[in-house]
């Protein structure tokens, strides 16, 4: 009894490469690997309204709105040397590719309803810190 | 008289199958920034150790920031209301996950004054008796 040969005909490959989805396939395939996609998230709060335009004490929830925008979330923080929490306004911004990925955190501190002050750091390049080399 | 090989699998199945695998090979891990030295942190001394030293013993940071605490805070605890920020910031991802490991590094003007991190668990390295 003779099997019949494994004719390339018969494999399923070949008869998949006949048909149209393969060339929809590998228009795929070369977008996921060619390219390279850039995404942000968040929106990046002005910094320099801190200092200049913000007032300890003086500013309240809708200045800082006002100036910096709808925060991305919203807690409270009490560290132990604080007698009471704060309320805390968070700002998160982020930008990046397959190479690199960098964020900005900003947090606003409120005490009795005012700005009561601030806490940033950034990676993003605008920040690298200056004077090392 | 045996019957030659075929495949009986919907072709639409084999292309999703086929895409998949592909795709799954194609989503690498990426990491950015390098994993914060925070075990020579105890290095560093408050009110002492300076910005050039605490370059040399943690690297280059990724960025940097700033802290402006209340000055009624900030007269009740004797600190000045002010400081730069070194921020030191490490992650992983392999698209499902992300773990992170940060470290800030607080400075005034040239002085170090303190630090806080944190980490993802798994970027930890787990003591026994934690």
């Amino acid at each position: 009894m003779n099997a019949k040969p494994l004719k390339l005909t018969n494999i399923f490959i070949f008869k998949l490469f006949k048909h149209f989805e393969i060339l929809v396939f590998a228009a795929v395939i070369s977008l996921v690997t060619g390219c390279n996609i850039h995404v942000t998230a968040g929106s990046k709060p002005n910094l320099s309204i801190l200092n200049n335009t913000l007032k300890q004490g003086v500013s309240t929830q809708q200045d800082v709105q006002k100036h910096l925008g709808e925060p991305s979330g919203k807690g409270l923080e009490m560290l132990p040397f604080m007698n009471k929490p704060r309320l805390t306004w968070t700002y998160y911004y982020e930008e990046g590719d397959m190479q690199d990925d960098r964020r900005l955190f900003l947090f606003v501190f409120f005490a009795e309803q005012k700005f009561d002050g601030y806490m940033w750091f950034s990676s993003l390049p605008e920040f690298k810190v200056d004077g090392l080399k | 008289m045996k019957e030659p090989m075929s495949c009986k699998l919907p072709l639409h199945f084999i292309c999703c199958l086929l895409l998949s695998v592909a795709l799954s090979g194609c989503i690498p891990n990426f990491k950015y920034g390098v994993s914060p030295k925070v075990e020579r942190l105890s290095e560093l001394k408050v009110g002492i150790t300076k910005r050039a030293d605490v370059l040399m013993t943690l690297g280059e940071p990724r960025g940097k920031g700033a802290a402006r605490f209340s000055d009624a805070m900030s007269q009740k605890l004797g600190i000045v209301p002010y400081h730069d920020i070194w921020f030191y910031e490490y992650l992983e991802t392999d698209g499902n996950k992300v773990q992170l490991k940060f470290l800030l590094v607080f400075l005034d003007k040239d002085t170090y004054k303190g630090h806080f991190w944190f980490s993802s668990s798994e970027l930890m390295e787990v003591e026994r008796g934690l």
